[in-house]
């Protein structure tokens, strides 16, 4: 059998802060991530564990080092094609849903959807609506965020990360704001999506539930990936 | 592009009071824009048509631009010479040669010229002496070159062609002294000359000291007076296009060696001073939509500053910095149509309404109205104007939210 190569691999990533005294926030970080793989990012606060997923993320750039994503080079690539990879094979979910408050929750998971601008509109928000259904939310999809409760404003920011079908799904401790039934409906969902959608998790947690159930623990203290 | 005007929509809408408020600056300034401009293009258009109807288009007078160069000085031009204490010539004033003259200016496409002579006379009557222009003329020509046909209140121009001994005076000739037509004037001239003429018409003008101290007869009878035979002054010429004065003036001049002016030369202060009453008017008005741009400026800046988490959330959706930049402008230029589309039918409300306003000028009879030009620039400039402020205002937050990194912003949370 032939060993697929990971979907996004790092060589010696490091981010330091710019400042009369530097701050390395990630240092010489190597990462592999695989097609279909649940990994969590675990490590102490201020460790770094966020900035190396923005890293990954593409939302940052990195003082040094190569980033491969999807065969391709990031390091190198431009501001565009970085959105580009962002909008059509990321997706991201944060501690706080961070959804736009003038949208309807359905409109709200649209919106990558138009952006990336591929899929006809009907058959776009035929999914977002399967999503939204799947995550329990078809009597709120047209809800504003402020008549959403914390747990159902952030399964409809999950549904908005997956709504193009993303390689790789982000999410910076998405239960971390939310009460421990919300939470493990979150995480229930989390495993179940990624399986199901068959793609790649790198979730930043402190919740060792959560990390317990990860193919795979990535721990970092001060920015280092420990061994 | 859809999606990016969307987002604008629903930014704007959601802080609706701020919008409304911008957008009420940007209404009145374009109906205060229109309102004015319009009146003050109105006015100069009245002002230089009134100019260009009542005045020559052109005037050929017995005066050289520069004075004759000694002949001395055409013969030796490489000399030193130095004359002194020399004067002109003497000479009859007078164009010389204005027949011919008169047949040239024919040749010219649109031009109607009429020759006169004018001088001084003195009016003997009641008593008392007056002093007057006498003005000689052609009746017929005169017609076609000046607007006294349309100021007679008694009598006609070509009376004087039936009574070659027939005069007209101005209305406060006729009121002061008690003159009426058919009246027998006897006027003198510098020369001594005395000659009598018999009121056939009365003018109106409206300016007092014009219908007071001038009087038109026929240029043998001006010539007869002043003791100018054959000679004429000035001549008066009337074009189809008025605009084209100041280039057929210097082409005259060049022809026939006499100063030809133009009445544009003639009224350069007046027009300057045109020029500079629209400056200042348009920095006036320009500043009410500057104002405006003001407001609008700050409603995007607080959009901006409100909606960081929102911006950095759509970067790291993979909206880029131009698009996000493109949503704020886009909210200005909303803004700016918006104003613009409201603040015309409110221009056009209040333009109407000033059209409607009568006045009494001191020294006129009939109640004036506003003059008012409904030029397009009018409504072009001032939608134009509002727009483009409106886009300006937007740029600036704009450019800032496009800057926006949004992990800084996540980094932060609430």
């Amino acid at each position: 059998m032939v060993k697929q190569p990971p979907l996004l691999r790092t060589e010696k990533l490091t981010r330091t802060l710019t400042g009369e005294i530097p701050i390395t926030l990630v240092k010489q970080a190597d990462v592999a991530i695989h097609a279909g793989e649940f990994v969590a990012i675990v490590g102490p606060s201020g460790s770094g564990k966020s900035s190396l997923l923005y890293l990954l993320g593409l939302l940052d750039k990195p003082t040094s080092g190569d980033l491969f994503f999807d065969g391709m080079n990031m390091s190198t690539a431009t501001e565009h094609e970085r959105a580009r990879t962002r909008l059509a094979k990321m997706g991201f979910v944060f501690q706080f849903h961070f959804l736009l408050p003038e949208f309807s929750a359905l409109e709200n998971v649209l919106l990558p959807m138009q952006q990336l601008g591929e899929v006809p509109f009907e058959q776009g928000k035929a999914r977002a609506i399967e999503l939204l259904t799947r995550l329990g939310l078809k009597e709120q999809m047209h809800k504003r965020p402020h008549q959403l409760s914390g747990g159902q404003s952030q399964r409809v920011a999950i549904a908005r990360a997956l709504i193009n079908k993303p390689q790789m799904l982000l999410a910076d401790e998405p239960t971390g704001n939310l009460d421990s039934t919300s939470g493990n409906t979150v995480k229930q969902m989390f495993r179940e999506l990624a399986r199901t959608e068959n793609c790649a998790l790198a979730i930043v947690t402190h919740d060792d539930s959560f990390s317990a159930q990860a193919d795979r623990t990535i721990h970092i203290v001060d920015g280092v990936i420990q061994p | 592009m859809r999606l990016l005007l969307a987002i604008a929509f629903r930014h704007l809408m959601a802080r609706k009071r701020q919008s409304v408020v911008s957008l009420a600056g940007i209404v009145l300034g374009v109906a205060f824009f229109m309102a004015i401009s319009s009146l003050m293009q109105g006015s100069e258009a009245d002002f230089i048509r009134r100019l260009i109807d009542n005045s020559p288009h052109i005037t050929i007078t017995d005066e050289y631009r520069t004075n004759k160069r000694q002949p001395v000085f055409e013969a030796y031009p490489n000399a030193a010479i130095q004359l002194r204490n020399i004067s002109p010539m003497p000479e009859n004033r007078g164009i010389r040669g204005y027949i011919q003259t008169l047949q040239l200016l024919k040749t010219y496409p649109g031009v109607r010229a009429s020759p006169s002579l004018s001088g001084q006379g003195i009016l003997t009557f009641a008593g008392r002496n007056i002093g007057l222009t006498v003005t000689g003329m052609i009746p017929a020509d005169i017609q076609g070159v000046t607007t006294i046909g349309k100021y007679m209140q008694k009598g006609k121009v070509l009376d004087l062609e039936t009574d070659s001994n027939g005069i007209l005076i101005g209305e406060t000739l006729s009121r002061k002294y008690g003159v009426d037509m058919g009246d027998s004037l006897p006027i003198t001239s510098g020369t001594g000359t005395t000659r009598s003429f018999k009121v056939v018409g009365i003018f109106r003008t409206g300016r007092g000291g014009y219908d007071e101290r001038n009087a038109f007869v026929t240029l043998p009878r001006a010539q007869a007076l002043l003791g100018q035979p054959n000679r004429i002054n000035s001549i008066i010429i009337k074009l189809d296009d008025a605009y084209q004065a100041r280039t057929l003036a210097s082409q005259i001049e060049t022809a026939i060696g006499y100063k030809a002016e133009s009445w544009q030369e003639q009224s350069e202060d007046m027009l300057s001073t045109l020029v500079i009453r629209n400056i200042i008017m348009y920095t006036v008005v320009s500043a009410v939509l500057l104002v405006a741009a003001f407001g609008i400026y700050n409603v995007i800046s607080t959009v901006v500053l409100e909606k960081q988490r929102d911006i950095a959330i759509l970067k790291s959706m993979g909206f880029e910095a131009h698009e996000i930049q493109t949503i704020f402008v886009s909210q200005g230029v909303m803004l700016g149509f918006a104003g613009a589309a409201a603040g015309v039918p409110l221009g056009v409300a209040l333009m109407t309404g000033l059209m409607q306003v009568k006045m009494k000028v001191p020294g006129t009879r009939e109640p004036i109205t506003m003059p008012l030009s409904w030029e397009w620039n009018i409504f072009a400039i001032a939608i134009a104007f509002a727009v483009t402020a409106s886009i300006l205002a937007a740029l600036l937050p704009a450019r800032k939210a496009s800057k926006i990194e949004p992990v800084e912003i996540l980094r932060g949370g609430f």
